[in-house]
């Protein structure tokens, strides 16, 4: 399906819980609320036409306002691709597992956990991951953090304007 | 951690055996936590994360251009992918065009460095089924790509060698005729390689009919690359969305039929043959013309999201980048091969004995640096 074909599909069958984001990329990137997030992630897996097969990867990413889990589809059925994000709040993050859907979610949720700090309220086995057992200074991948021993980068950039 | 393991209740065959991290066949820095029945697997645990340096993070302090050594750490197997996987993404999200030229010196130096990476998987995973010999005539060819890399960026392991909008330099006049050369040679080594390997009757009864992999679970599981073609499913990246002129070329894409320890084993081994087809192509159609596109020094991409895959030895990586219209991007989160393969262990490994755990291992073709980033 074509980036069109898709973003038709499933705002006839969502419509009222998805925001399609205008951006110039050939894939659909696309909102879905957070209430409808885990039904609308088996819909895509599941939907003949659509049959969004393998999870590419699952990521948190950390903005002023908000937190947003962002997941890369590809559908090795009909070889076409989506981008699908869902907004979170900054003070208290939560999302449901998609683990029941494509299992391999399993690490990135863990990843997106300790990183980011959003709670993935019925991940079955909640551990650390990467981090080493006993890391007490936070969530590191959230904009701003700083550690005990963290030295920030210098800012080369800038002087190179 | 391991209290996973250890707070379900025992009976009185089971115990509990820890393995790694630093253990000769887990590739790396992995430790493995095994509840154990006897000889048999009853479940594990991997615990990865030793090699985490934090690269997403750096990412974020980093120039695009900066950046780009570092995608050399990701995966030091097989840089020039990492590498390339970079490149495709930032001019995907900047909508560079990459003269051809440069498209054919990245598809030569991508597929001499799968060669190299499968190399390394060939005689590692020999070494850990008890064959000493497939090591060494692994590593005699692997000094050959790298000494072909050297002489064109000066690098034999991270080679920081793309660029974005090209690559960073041209190929010395003496590469031509080596590389040909090696080329030539290296079927018939891969021919010497199956003689003491494929029918030998020991490494087939540790092989055969161990950890079969169906389909469906390896696409749940987030398998990708020689791990889920030896199932039988015909996916390829370089055929299915082509990137970096992988159209121009023809090649087979070596599937196997069961998606057993052997199967894994042999798409492999085939597929190092097809490498030699491609370097062959593209060697000879090598056009001639710019090896970069004309990017501005101060690279500062308009605000806006992409993501890109490509087929890394290992399987499908990529990356994700969100820009914010500076010069450094707001957010990159790798997606690595091997970080979907890894979780497969604990499926495949269920109901094996601790023997074949090693050979399973060695099959998925994990690298660690690659899960932890």
């Amino acid at each position: 399906m074509t980036k069109q074909e898709i973003e038709q599909k499933i705002s006839r069958d969502y419509g009222e819980h998805i925001q399609i984001q205008e951006i110039d990329q050939p894939e659909p990137y696309v909102y879905i609320n957070r209430d409808k997030y885990v039904e609308f992630c088996r819909y895509l897996k599941n939907d003949a036409e659509l049959a969004f097969d393998f999870l590419f990867q699952l990521g948190g990413s950390h903005f002023d306002d908000r937190f947003e889990i962002c997941l890369t589809l590809a559908s090795h059925k009909h070889k076409h691709e989506m981008v699908l994000k869902v907004k979170l709040s900054a003070d208290d993050p939560q999302i449901n597992s998609v683990i029941d859907t494509w299992h391999v979610a399993d690490w990135y949720e863990l990843e997106a956990m300790e990183l980011f700090g959003i709670k993935v309220v019925d991940h079955p086995e909640p551990r650390p991951l990467l981090l080493y057992e006993g890391w007490e200074y936070g969530f590191p991948m959230r904009r701003g953090w700083t550690g005990p021993d963290f030295i920030p980068m210098p800012d080369k950039t800038q002087s190179a304007e | 951690m391991s209290e996973l393991v250890k707070n379900k209740q025992l009976s009185e065959e089971e115990f509990i055996i820890n393995m790694g991290p630093q253990h000769p066949s887990t590739h790396g820095v992995l430790r493995l936590i095994l509840k154990m029945r006897g000889e048999f697997i009853e479940d594990l645990v991997p615990d990865v994360g030793f090699l985490h340096r934090a690269i997403e993070k750096i990412a974020e302090n980093r120039t695009y251009a900066q950046f780009m050594p570092f995608t050399d750490r990701i995966d030091y197997c097989a840089s020039m992918p990492s590498n390339l996987a970079w490149a495709v993404a930032v001019e995907k999200l900047a909508h560079i065009e990459v003269p051809e030229r440069a498209q054919h010196l990245r598809v030569i130096m991508t597929e001499l460095n799968r060669i190299a990476s499968h190399l390394i998987w060939l005689g590692t995973m020999s070494l850990d089924l008890g064959a000493f010999t497939p090591f060494l005539y692994a590593f005699r060819e692997r000094e050959r790509i790298l000494d072909l890399f050297e002489m064109t960026c000066g690098q034999r392991l991270t080679y920081n060698y793309m660029r974005i909008g090209g690559v960073s330099q041209d190929v010395p006049a003496e590469f031509y005729d080596r590389c040909r050369s090696f080329t030539k040679d290296f079927r018939k080594k891969v021919d010497d390689y199956e003689a003491i390997l494929t029918y030998n009757p020991i490494f087939l009864s540790r092989t055969k009919d161990i950890a079969i992999l169906p389909v469906e679970v390896g696409l749940s599981y987030g398998a990708s690359g020689p791990t889920l073609r030896a199932s039988g499913h015909d996916w390829d990246l370089r055929k299915i969305h082509p990137y970096s002129s992988y159209d121009k070329f023809s090649f087979a894409v070596p599937i196997g039929t069961k998606g057993d320890v052997w199967d894994r084993y042999i798409v492999r081994i085939e597929e190092m043959r097809e490498c030699c087809a491609i370097v062959d192509q593209a060697l000879e159609g090598l056009p001639e013309g710019p090896l970069k596109a004309k990017v501005p020094t101060l690279f500062k991409p308009a605000a806006g999201e992409t993501f890109a895959r490509i087929e890394a030895p290992r399987g499908e990586m990529g990356y994700y980048i969100i820009a914010d219209g500076t010069t450094k991007p707001y957010r990159v989160k790798i997606r690595t091969a091997s970080f979907g393969n890894l979780q497969l262990l604990r499926y495949l490994s269920k109901g094996w004995k601790i023997a074949d755990l090693v050979a399973i291992f060695g099959s998925l073709d994990v690298i660690l640096p690659e899960v932890d980033r």
